[in-house]
């Protein structure tokens, strides 16, 4: 008898068990999907695309429109990608090169107004990035002996139209500085009073024992800070105005409102700007999962 | 021996006491010389667009400064911008509060989904099943995916004559739909298949969103999962298996335990996750700039206040107008912030 109910139970909670995962594949497949349409729709031809109901699988593999979606902007879009590589990686390593003093001040030195500097980089979070666009846009353009501007900003261009105004305004990054604080407050205590004793200078402690220890992390914040650059639309799209530093996500918005929708081309250039982002995913994996937890343990 | 170990203590008193303060000085300064970069970035392109940005909206400012007008631009948001009374309509939804109206759709029709599928998601992706891996790749792969690119493949997906969905929806025997033209919102479409129609007094505003402007909160719900399910999972990992064995032992079965034990315990997440994704609702650019086309049609359903700011300052040039718009959105971030933490806080339960 008992065994029976036992196995009464089992067997329930068995189909049920099946239930949930036959919806959460169902969820699975239909997030799945934009990635499969996009990239079936890339090899199809212009016959293929405008057919209905559409056909699922491209009668033949039609490399043609990879080529062509590349040669479509003037310059090609090897410049895009150029200019995006140039943003992501100075702009990745020079947020790093800003972020991790002010990490390293905030973890390891007492001195008054510690706490306030903290303070503030973590109302920075607080403050919503659309309200920045406006001044910011201002302020770059009336940076002082850039692009043809005098010593009082005028005359020229200022940032517009640069890499430097892409970069600017998010090199110091409160997340990034958040994360770093962490993995240096993680760090035991006794290594940087051993170092004090010995009369090791600070930097030499940053660069020989802390950051070393705290490598994880700052890939973490590196990878994150890559994607973010390499995916960033609204602030290059009001910063820049020729091909010649328009980047990748900008090029793309470009690509639509001047060859209309062609979209078994579009689909080939959405594919060759999201691919390089998948592949550092895949690659990098474990740093991502990490740092977007850590994210959540700051609230 | 005692004054031998006194004069010793004086002595150390004198010779180290100097020292460690003239250190400790020293590494003052050295520490507020690391922090120094990131300040000063901090101060010119975080705080000081707040006191710029409300300075610049008391201007008429095209591309250059024309004149002081004081609170003009306020009263313009007031007096035509949310509401204004039209000779043969009445009072209708000016430019602003439209556009209030459809990031408020946007929010409510995003933010309880995506944070309640997540957790669902996460609490499955958190039992010992196999290809756990490659399920929570799937799901997390959107959220690092360009939104323009992945915008586009939303757009071909929902095209009204070729796309995908409306194919979908012919061969189970329904009307395809204008997804992404069709300006009638969701509430005339439902009175209209009734028979009825929405009445004429009420702005066509307030009967929710248009057919795009679901599309754009399906994309959203669609690329913010991935990041919910992660800082679920963050949280489930924290929670000591010992509270489950207990649950089990009394004879919960999985659902309760998902509402009665892990769900509590996950609420600082779900705290934390819905003061985020407001605030990123009423930030939400890009995949409406990118599903609408860059002008928030059809008949500007899908106008977000971000799109509209964008839209006053790039493409119409009234910078000053753009500033005094973004104020008022600044105002309410922070109000909706505000209440999430004095009324949300209450209801969290923290595990000590």
């Amino acid at each position: 008898m008992n065994v029976e109910r036992f196995n009464y139970a089992r067997l329930y909670s068995r189909i049920s068990w099946t239930i949930v995962t036959i919806i959460v594949l169902a969820i699975a497949a239909l997030a799945l999907f934009p990635f499969v349409w996009m990239i079936l729709t890339s090899f199809k031809s212009a016959e293929e695309i405008n057919l209905m109901p559409p056909v699922f699988f491209p009668k033949e593999l039609l490399f043609s429109n990879y080529e062509a979606a590349w040669m479509k902007p003037e310059s090609t879009f090897g410049r895009y990608f150029w200019n995006t590589i140039i943003v992501a990686v100075f702009g990745t390593a020079l947020q790093l090169l800003i972020c991790i003093p002010v990490a390293y001040s905030i973890s390891h030195f007492s001195f008054k107004g510690r706490g306030l500097i903290f303070m503030l980089v973590v109302a920075t979070m607080m403050i919503p990035y659309d309200i920045t666009l406006v001044p910011n846009f201002v302020t770059l353009r009336h940076i002082p002996f850039a692009g043809g501007n005098d010593w009082m900003g005028t005359g020229g261009k200022g940032f517009y139209d640069s890499y430097m105004g892409i970069m600017v305004p998010f090199l110091a990054d409160a997340f990034s500085i958040f994360l770093l604080r962490q993995a240096f407050l993680s760090v035991p205590k006794d290594y940087w009073e051993a170092s004090q004793v010995d009369g090791m200078s600070s930097f030499r402690y940053l660069y020989s024992v802390l950051l070393p220890l705290s490598s994880s992390s700052l890939i973490t914040a590196g990878l994150l800070s890559f994607i973010g650059k390499w995916n960033a639309v609204s602030w290059p799209l009001i910063i820049t105005s020729t091909e010649a530093i328009r980047p990748l996500q900008v090029g793309l918005l470009y690509f639509v409102s001047e060859n209309g929708s062609n979209y078994h081309q579009l689909m080939a250039a959405a594919t060759f700007t999201v691919l390089p982002i998948v592949l550092l995913y895949f690659a990098a994996q474990k740093w991502f999962h990490s740092g977007i937890a850590a994210s959540g343990i700051k609230g | 021996m005692e004054l031998v170990s006194s004069i010793k203590q004086i002595r150390q008193q004198i010779t180290i006491k100097p020292k460690t303060s003239k250190l400790t000085r020293r590494q003052a300064w050295v520490g507020i010389a690391y922090a120094l970069p990131a300040l000063l970035l901090l101060f010119i392109f975080r705080f000081w667009p707040l006191v710029f940005g409300a300075w610049i909206s008391l201007w008429k400012w095209g591309f250059v400064p024309e004149k002081f007008i004081g609170l003009d631009n306020f009263a313009k948001i007031f007096t035509e911008g949310l509401l204004y009374k039209d000779m043969l309509l009445g009072w209708q939804l000016g430019p602003v509060g439209n556009s209030l109206m459809v990031t408020i759709y946007y929010a409510i029709g995003t933010i309880p989904i995506s944070i309640f599928l997540s957790f669902i998601l996460a609490f499955y992706l958190f039992q010992k099943i196999k290809g756990k891996g490659i399920l929570r790749t799937i799901f997390f792969i959107p959220y690092i995916t360009s939104q323009v690119a992945a915008g586009f493949v939303f757009k071909w997906i929902f095209h009204s004559n070729v796309g995908i969905a409306n194919a979908g929806l012919e061969r189970v025997g329904l009307q395809p739909q204008n997804w992404l033209s069709d300006p009638d919102p969701l509430l005339v479409h439902i009175a209209r298949m009734f028979g009825g129609q929405w009445p004429a007094y009420i702005p066509t505003g307030f009967a929710g969103p248009s057919y795009a402007l679901i599309v754009i909160m399906l994309f959203t719900i669609w690329s913010s999962v991935g990041f919910n399910i992660v800082i679920f999972l963050a949280g489930m990992s924290n929670v000591s298996p010992e509270l489950y064995e207990a649950a089990n032992i009394d004879g919960a079965g999985t659902l309760k335990i998902m509402r009665h034990v892990t769900w509590p315990l996950l609420s600082p997440m779900v705290f934390l996750l819905s003061i985020i994704s407001v605030i990123g609702s009423f930030e939400a650019f890009n995949a409406f700039y990118v599903i609408s086309g860059g002008d928030g049609g059809p008949l500007g359903t899908t106008m977000s206040l971000p799109l509209y700011i964008f839209r006053t300052f790039y493409v119409h040039g009234q910078v000053g107008y753009a500033s005094a718009v973004s104020m008022f959105l600044f105002v309410i971030i922070l109000s909706l912030t505000w209440i999430q933490y004095k009324y949300g806080e209450k209801k969290v339960h923290y595990l000590r």
